[in-house]
């Protein structure tokens, strides 16, 4: 049999190089991305503490720095692989699978939805800073520019998912693989958990600050449908890009292993922090510390994601979508439940829900929970799809 | 040099003489601004630790001051306030104890209408939408364009 390359002029060998060329520098642009974008998730998470606990002191505290140190890496990152697919469009050798955008630049559909979504976030820093410079230290995760910051973090994981897809499917046939995952797959799972964990600090107000939306029968948690539908986003978009039915359960181990790490990172850093700058908490005796019972509930959500696997092919369906949707959200109505008994000293923290406001929520709840999965499945099957064939 | 709008504090004890001074009557959020603070103390002061304590309907916590040595009995530093409205910037010397506080007024830009903030804030989930309605599209497109979806016969 004659081997494929002497079938190939000399010119095509240099198009089949350079193209390799710039499928690598692709991938190096999406595993520091992702390697810096865990960064600025970890600044978030310490962020998160940080406001909690010591108070937004000034602009750039430490996990300040981290969260757009990240995300500032990840966007000069991107510009530079847009810059680089273009340069070589226009010198004749085009990455495959790049698209035009405005007339100038040709590059993967991944790197400009990345590159908007980091722009917005750090967008979103400045506009937020004022918002909190007037309206205070507490202003809620769902104040218009902790929206903007959020979303534009969401839209970055959409492009990240766009390019790792497109190196996960050409290196699939022989990459080296661990688990039956190759590197680029396990980083879409990366991207995919912190989808997940965006969807949590989206939902978060809804754990103290907002419990419950509505009142009597017509009452509902809001954290538990806000999170059944972006759990199951994930988890059906890992389904139907992999097309391995247990990789929406890793998507979900993955998540529960990063946040068990930040969890115990986060509070220990800060009380690390406070005592080396010799700063105060801002209220006494409230200090962060590793809460087990979060680490714990959040196990929670191991049924619904075995409950996809179990589902296979028909993951992506209505009725799975609806099922798996009502099982995150019986996980993290749980959450709420718990969190309802923890008492914290901060403004803005509404009273705790009682028992019966509890129960009497629960089947409202529960039919959002599965409605929002339903949706989910649809959109995640669909952009599974997509990220399959990229 | 210490310009003439200032806002000032003394404080007479039995140990100490302690005069804070803010070179400013209008500051503004996030923006750096100088404490002087000048100590005639009787006996030698052991240390001096400034705060700024946010006043009522201020929703931020307590920001510490660093003071250095700026010469002979005086101190200086600098801070910076993250919210409007009225702070008071208190100085404490220990052992004996004394302690005396200014009100700061915090200014901040004009604010935004709730309404047009939350404009700008979704404009990006705005772009990102159309994207998304035409990668669905793309997605249904793709999922009907199976070999057994296609006709079999050519519709002409």
């Amino acid at each position: 049999m004659i081997p494929a390359a002497f079938l190939t002029t000399g010119y095509e060998a240099g198009a089949e190089r350079r193209a390799a060329q710039a499928f690598e520098v692709r991938a190096i642009a999406a595993v520091s991305s992702v390697l810096a974008l865990q960064l600025a998730a970890f600044g978030l998470a310490w962020d998160i503490v940080w406001h909690t606990y010591v108070g937004r002191d000034r602009f750039l505290t430490v996990p300040h720095v981290l969260l757009y140190f990240g995300i500032g890496l990840a966007g000069i990152v991107m510009l530079a692989a847009v810059l680089y697919e273009t340069v070589h469009f226009h010198a004749g050798a085009p990455t495959p699978g790049t698209t035009q955008f405005l007339g100038v630049f040709h590059a993967s559909r991944g790197l400009y939805v990345t590159g908007f979504g980091l722009l917005a976030t750090a967008l979103a820093a400045p506009l937020d800073n004022y918002w909190h410079e007037l309206y205070g230290i507490d202003v809620t995760i769902w104040a218009p520019f902790h929206v903007m910051g959020l979303s534009g973090s969401a839209i970055t994981v959409v492009g990240l998912l766009y390019v790792l897809a497109a190196l996960a499917n050409v290196a699939r046939p022989r990459a080296r693989t661990v688990l039956g995952y190759n590197l680029y797959e396990w980083l879409a799972f990366l991207v995919l958990a912190g989808g997940c964990a965006l969807t949590y600090v989206l939902s978060e107000p809804g754990m103290r600050q907002v419990p419950r939306v509505g009142s009597g029968l017509l009452g509902f948690l809001p954290t538990p449908v806000i999170c059944a539908f972006g759990m199951t986003l994930c988890v059906v978009t890992a389904i139907a890009f992999i097309g391995r039915a247990e990789a929406g359960a890793v998507v979900i181990g993955v998540y529960l292993v990063r946040q068990a790490v930040f969890n115990v990172l986060a509070p220990a850093l800060t009380r690390q922090s406070v005592a080396a700058h010799a700063i105060g908490y801002r209220i006494s005796g409230f200090e962060p510390h590793v809460d087990g019972l979060v680490v714990v509930i959040t196990l929670t959500l191991i049924p619904a994601a075995l409950f996809f696997a179990v589902a296979r092919e028909r993951a992506a369906s209505l009725w799975a979508g609806a099922i798996g949707g009502a099982l995150f959200g019986l996980g993290t109505y749980l959450w709420v439940a718990a969190a309802q008994g923890q008492q914290v000293p901060l403004p803005g923290v509404a009273a705790p829900l009682d028992a019966v406001a509890l129960r009497t929520a629960f089947l409202p709840t529960l039919a959002l929970a599965a409605a929002a999965g339903a949706l989910a499945a649809y959109l995640g099957g669909g952009f599974g799809r997509l990220l399959k064939a990229e | 040099m210490i310009p003439l709008l200032a806002v000032v504090a003394l404080l007479t004890t039995r140990s100490y003489d302690i005069r804070v001074n803010v070179p400013t009557t209008a500051l503004v959020v996030d923006r750096q601004a100088q404490v002087f603070v000048s100590v005639g103390a009787r006996r030698p002061l052991r240390s001096l630790h400034a705060f700024a304590v946010p006043g009522l309907d201020v929703d931020a916590a307590t920001i510490d001051v660093t003071l250095r040595p700026a010469g002979r009995d005086r101190f200086q530093g600098r801070f910076s306030l993250p919210v409007r409205g009225p702070w008071y910037l208190a100085v404490e010397a220990r052992d004996p104890p004394a302690i005396t506080s200014i009100t700061l007024n915090v200014s901040a830009p004009g604010a935004l209408p709730a309404p047009f903030a939350w404009a700008i804030a979704c404009l990006p989930l705005a772009l990102f939408a159309i994207f998304a309605a035409s990668e669905l599209r793309r997605a249904r497109n793709a999922a009907q364009d199976v070999p057994w979806n296609r006709p079999k016969t050519l519709p002409i």
